[in-house]
């Protein structure tokens, strides 16, 4: 800068100079752009004249700062109750300690830039009347249906009134549940359907057959003699219907007793021959008592209605019995036709729901599941597994790795303390957590995505929520009917 | 600036602060300017310019009275605003959480509008050390003075000793802990003169009870340049002094702006 008038002699002298008028200042052309800012275009007048004043605190407070380390400092850091999460994807609640709200959506985690998590995978673990089912209704299906191009699957458990408690749901989206039953009127599956391997192949056919086996054993594993005598019969019985009509597994039972008479035996023993033959028995017989069992599940080939319709599909199982093989194999056919289904109907989000999805995440499907996870992701399909504990669960097993590599858990309330232990363990929560999982209140849940800390997240519904996401209508009707 | 910002942003980050955005220069104004007057949205930036940041006020003796009008209804509106400092020595001597200041942060009990920063001025580890040797050994000689004279030893000597211990251990060697200095400032807003005087006295009984400070010190007299202290700059706390050995020893070794590389 430079002064435009130099002071005239008399106003230089010693005691004058303090009198004398200020010169102006005209800042230099050439110095800072048009978006620069000049001290000397502010408006008013410099309020800081002295430096040593300034310093010392005389215009504005300047405290010298009490001594500590980087260390103990960190209690002075008050970021610590700010937003956990961002603004994107879907509201799912409030965060108790900062009373923000807390965003997120797998989905859209998931295609952020930088990921945000490594997996679109769900877990939400809590006791019965939780809440977990109204929150799981909202974030994962009503909430996120909004959205373009993004639909969900629902494996559908909890009965109200007759039928799933998401049968309502579908029907607003002009849909219909897709029933199952055990007396013979309801929806067919078929075990082989060719949607299945246009998904994952012969292997994954074979390998879903091999589950349906162990779950009609009860879990029991195929020995070797059988798992050969199963895959023979399979591709047997796949040769034979290539032009004619879609094979069903009941094709599959005469094929399990003629294998060890293939060509492809000849060179065997006479007593190998017989033990292939044994353990092709045993299999039809297993298979035998599941079609006499669940005929009307599996017994045929794939109901014209299993599609998916729109935005909103329902496979209702809950008039299936609780224990049996029929609920697992539901839900790991339906897994299977999934992946089969989506891979010609691309550039849609899916989220897949299982209701006590204990069944596919931890029992012999879990095995399934998770081999097909990098198919999953590449068809966009989150899969959302929703149950009540996982102490069940061996550790170790396949089941429990899936689990461990979701990246959105919501841990409601569990109130044995087992329970509670297990969910601070497993997903890496603070070690006090464990106390506070035994006592939330209903509608709270922590919640946790990547590597992030924990939160407590307390679930707000609008009032149309309320109405729609409601699952005590049964208690209510009786209420109303007694008073 | 954008390498700063971008390793700022990712420093914050890795931290684990939860969801970081940077604000653009528009948004600190409006920022500044929602804490002048509340009214404003904290994210409304229509009409900010990242030079004007300050509103009409006047002053009394222990407020900063910000006469503005309300953007969404256009009614004017005037806001009071007080700012207290909180020291390293009016806090009570014990164990604090990452979650002390809850009820202060998030209290339900305070309704009023209240803003916090702590500033905090890093000190190389090497001067710190020497500082906290410095207090440990004046603290141990007045212990012993005490001992030797026959008096009760001073309490506040013993906690200072405490203090002074434990920043020694934090700057062991290869801890990599560095010092630093802190102060805090808390403003609080409200509508009128009787609500600030009841705020006043709500915040300094949560202080006192909730958080154990024992007192807040009020910057009466110069509160209009005290609500600077708690917006998004840098002011309010003067940076520490370097003692004279270590100017005489950065001069020796030839460490002074003179021969640094430019």
């Amino acid at each position: 800068m430079t002064t435009t008038e130099q002071r005239t002699g008399l106003w230089n002298l010693p005691v004058l100079r303090n009198f004398a008028a200020p010169t102006e200042i005209a800042p230099d052309d050439e110095a800072g752009s048009a978006d620069e800012v000049m001290p000397w275009s502010i408006p008013g007048s410099r309020l800081r004249e002295r430096v040593s004043l300034a310093r010392r605190g005389f215009y504005a407070p300047a405290l010298a700062g009490a001594p500590t380390t980087t260390r103990q400092a960190e209690i002075l850091n008050t970021a610590i109750i700010g937003p956990p999460t961002g603004t994107r994807g879907i509201v799912n609640g409030r965060d108790v300690l900062s009373r923000t709200s807390i965003a997120h959506d797998p989905v859209t985690a998931y295609n952020s830039t930088p990921r945000l998590v490594s997996s679109p995978n769900v877990v939400v673990v809590g006791d019965v009347g939780a809440g977990k089912s109204a929150y799981v209704k909202c974030n994962y299906v009503l909430r996120p249906l909004l959205l373009a191009k993004r639909r969900a699957v629902v494996f559908d458990k909890k009965d109200q009134g007759g039928e799933g408690e998401y049968s309502n749901v579908v029907r607003r989206y002009q849909g219909e549940p897709i029933r199952f039953s055990t007396d013979g009127d309801g929806t067919r599956l078929n075990l082989l359907d060719p949607i299945i391997s246009r998904g994952t192949g012969t292997t994954g056919q074979t390998r879903l057959l091999n589950v349906v086996t162990r779950l009609a054993r009860d879990n029991h594993t195929l020995n070797e003699w059988e798992e050969e005598a199963l895959r023979a019969a399979l591709h047997t019985t796949l040769g034979h219907h290539t032009d004619t009509r879609t094979a069903v597994l009941a094709d599959v039972l005469p094929e399990l007793g003629r294998i060890a008479d293939l060509p492809a035996y000849t060179d065997l023993s006479p007593a190998a021959r017989d033990a292939l033959h044994h353990a092709g028995l045993s299999v039809r017989f297993t298979l035998n008592g599941l079609l006499q069992d669940y005929g009307g599940l599996l017994d045929g080939e794939t109901s014209p209605e299993v599609d998916l319709t729109g935005k909103l599909t329902s496979f209702d199982i809950s008039q299936l019995p609780d224990d049996g093989p029929s609920v697992p194999a539901i839900m790991a056919i339906g897994h299977m036709w999934l992946l089969g289904r989506l891979r010609h109907d691309r550039g849609w989000a899916t989220t897949c729901i299982y209701e006590e999805g204990w069944h596919i995440a931890a029992g012999p499907s879990a095995t399934l599941a998770r081999s097909n996870q990098k198919l999953s992701r590449g068809l966009a399909l989150s899969n959302v597994f929703n149950f009540h504990k996982g102490t069940d669960i061996p550790p170790g097993s396949p089941g429990m790795a899936m689990i461990q590599e979701a990246q959105t858990v919501h841990v409601f309330r569990q109130s044995r303390p087992d329970d509670a232990t297990w969910c601070q363990h497993t997903f890496g929560f603070a070690p006090e957590t464990a106390a506070q999982i035994e006592t939330l209140a209903d509608g709270h849940s922590f919640f946790k995505y990547g590597t992030h800390p924990e939160t407590l997240v307390h679930h707000i519904r609008s009032p149309w929520e309320i109405a729609v996401t409601n699952t005590d209508e049964a208690f209510h009707a009786a209420n109303t009917h007694h008073g | 600036m954008v390498q700063e910002i971008t390793t700022a942003k990712r420093g914050l980050i890795e931290a684990r602060l939860g969801e970081v955005e940077v604000l653009t220069a528009r948004q600190v104004a409006a920022v500044i300017l929602h804490q002048q007057n509340p009214s404003r949205p904290i994210d409304y930036v229509a009409d900010t310019h990242p030079t004007h940041i300050g509103l009409p006020s006047h002053d009394e003796f222990s407020a900063h009275i910000v006469d503005d009008s309300d953007p969404v209804t256009g009614l004017p509106v005037q806001w009071w605003h007080r700012t207290a400092a909180i020291r390293g020595d009016a806090l009570a001597t014990g164990p604090r959480s990452q979650l002390w200041m809850l009820d202060l942060l998030i209290g339900t009990d305070l309704e009023f509008v209240r803003s916090i920063s702590f500033h905090l001025h890093l000190v190389p580890a090497a001067e710190a050390k020497n500082a906290a040797r410095r207090d440990l050994t004046r603290d141990t000689a007045a212990t012993i003075a005490d001992v030797e004279a026959g008096r009760l030893t001073n309490d506040e000597t013993d906690t200072n000793m405490t203090a002074a211990r434990r920043r020694t251990a934090d700057l062991s060697a290869g801890s990599h802990h560095h010092g630093a200095t802190w102060v805090g400032y808390v403003t609080i807003s409200e509508r009128g003169r009787s609500g600030l005087m009841r705020a006043s006295r709500r915040l300094e009984d949560t202080c006192h009870t909730g958080l154990g400070i024992e007192r807040v010190e009020w910057l009466d007299s110069y509160q209009a340049a005290a609500s600077g202290t708690t917006w998004p700059l840098a002011r309010g706390h003067t940076t520490t002094s370097t003692p004279m050995s270590t100017r005489f020893y950065n001069r020796l070794a030839g460490r002074s702006e003179k021969d640094a590389l430019t």
